[in-house]
């Protein structure tokens, strides 16, 4: 391994741990559950049964109930609240425990439809934001979107509150039966639909990279990850957002555009995301993301299946050719 | 401290080096969550054979630090979470300071998800500088054990950094 990687790797995991500090109480709690260790044990030798070994199993798995979900946020720093913010983001999305919903709403900044062809790079996109073949621009007053277990569900609606679009990255069923992951939706003012696969090293899919994180691509775990994680923010106090006293992380200026993140520090998920841009004089355009993590429960479910059901993709639309990824985003 | 350590001997400790054994607890371990159940996990395996500790507290703990971590002490697959995948570009943007942030992030991803051993003894011998006979008379394995396990790492990381600094790179969700 070269010099230059080893101190990569040191410089790496020297981020990855700093600012840590023993939570308190670490030592009671070890104590605490070699006691119940002990009594399981004894009660289990008592039974003549092979329960200790289950009990061991079931303190192991159940540590990370034990310890406390705050820290005290005076002593942190911006790489602290990163990477518990990536963490928690990590946790909740790719374990499943929660559905991240959002709605992004716009000033000066419609919501629509870019293609992205094999030779497409984001943040040099196509000039023009009509799907191929379509007569006209499609775009949405407002853009919400369901996270979960691999899909990523992208709604457009209208001002008057109608579905304009849907996208989504998610599985898709091939005709042997083999689900494999890829893009679909459907435009319907224009009654286009698209249909890809993502075929690995050789699919279209942007470059995300510290100099271009775009928002929510290609999904808003991805990108908050990546830009938290490239050093784009720093702390700048508290800050009240939907009730919540939330840390305020500004992004480093760049382009023109201010960037805002507030983040819960109670479970250090994003709350909300503002995103301003010079958009020319008298024109400047916002975005703003507000966040829920909704726990999976029967009624939350409900809700993400009636999102899936709300957007069929009537085969009678015309089909797009399945070079074209579909991004959905401000236009 | 020496002798059969106490908790209060623990809580000793961690005040005065709690810093430096988390920090290595996260390293073994992944990420910081992880990392806390980790050294959680050691303290109370040295609570329950005080006796095993001979004079240096601390260094007992560190030995147990890492081989519940290269024994992989809680399996569920914590480092084999479907984590962003790399994966060639042709269009690659002039290598920055930003580029390296992309590399260094992505070289500690990729050791999340070396199997536990592995990134115990890379933890070992290119963050805490060990020799190789440490590595292996704290993991309790043979010198040719912490050779292999390093090579077969470090090969890992090698492959990553060229193809990233060759080619650029783009993420490609696992999710």
């Amino acid at each position: 391994m070269s010099t230059d990687l080893q101190d990569l790797l040191r410089d790496g995991l020297d981020r990855l741990t700093a600012g840590a500090s023993v939570p308190d109480g670490l030592v009671g709690r070890a104590q605490q559950r070699n006691r119940q260790r002990r009594t399981r044990n004894r009660a289990a030798i008592a039974a003549g049964t092979a329960l200790a070994a289950a009990a061991a199993v079931t303190v192991s798995l159940t540590i990370t109930q034990t310890r406390p979900s705050s820290v005290p946020v005076h002593t942190q720093t911006i790489a602290d609240v990163a990477t518990r913010t990536e963490q928690a983001l990590a946790t909740a999305v790719d374990q499943g425990k929660a559905i991240l919903v959002t709605r992004m709403s716009g000033r000066n900044m419609p919501f629509g439809l870019i293609a992205l062809g094999p030779q497409g790079v984001l943040g040099n996109p196509s000039p023009t934001q009509r799907l191929p073949g379509a007569h006209a621009a499609v775009t949405a007053q407002h853009l919400e979107s369901w996270t979960y277990r691999g899909l990523y569900l992208q709604e457009g609606f209208s001002a008057a509150g109608r579905l304009v679009f849907v996208n989504a990255n998610g599985p898709i069923r091939l005709r042997s039966g083999k689900q494999v992951p890829g893009n679909y939706g459907a435009a319907y003012p224009v009654q286009i639909r698209w249909r890809s696969v993502f075929a690995g090293v050789s699919g279209p899919a942007p470059v995300l990279t510290c100099q271009n994180v775009p928002s929510a691509y290609p999904n808003w775990r991805a990108s908050i990850i990546k830009a938290l994680s490239c050093g784009l923010f720093r702390l700048a106090g508290r800050q009240y957002v939907d009730g919540v006293d939330a840390m305020t992380l500004v992004e480093k200026p760049q382009y023109g555009s201010r960037v805002t993140l507030w983040v819960n520090p109670a479970t250090y998920l994003p709350v909300r995301l503002s995103a301003t841009l010079p958009g020319g004089p008298g024109r400047e355009q916002q975005v703003v993301t507000d966040f829920r993590f909704l726990p999976p429960t029967r009624g939350n479910l409900a809700a993400l299946h009636a999102a899936v059901r709300r957007a069929p993709i009537p085969a009678t639309f015309r089909l797009l050719p399945a070079k074209y990824v579909i991004l959905a985003g401000g236009v | 401290m020496g002798g059969t350590p106490t908790g209060a001997d623990l809580e000793r400790l961690l005040a005065e080096r709690g810093t430096q054994l988390m920090r290595v607890a996260i390293a073994l371990a992944g990420d910081r969550e992880a990392g806390e159940d980790l050294l959680q996990a050691a303290l109370e395996r040295v609570l329950r054979k005080p006796r095993q500790v001979d004079r240096d507290t601390e260094g007992y703990l560190r030995q147990v630090l890492y081989n519940l971590a290269a024994d992989g002490w809680r399996r569920r697959g914590r480092w084999r979470q479907r984590l962003p995948l790399l994966r060639a570009q042709a269009s690659s943007p002039a290598a920055d300071a930003a580029d390296v942030v992309d590399l260094r992030d992505a070289l500690v991803r990729l050791l999340r998800q070396l199997p536990p051993r592995q990134r115990a003894v890379i933890v070992l011998r290119y963050w805490e500088q060990r020799t190789e006979a440490e590595t292996a008379a704290l993991l309790g394995c043979s010198e040719g054990t912490v050779k292999s396990a390093a090579s077969r790492g470090l090969r890992q990381l090698r492959e990553l950094a060229t193809t990233h600094t060759e080619l650029g790179f783009e993420l490609a969700e696992g999710t």
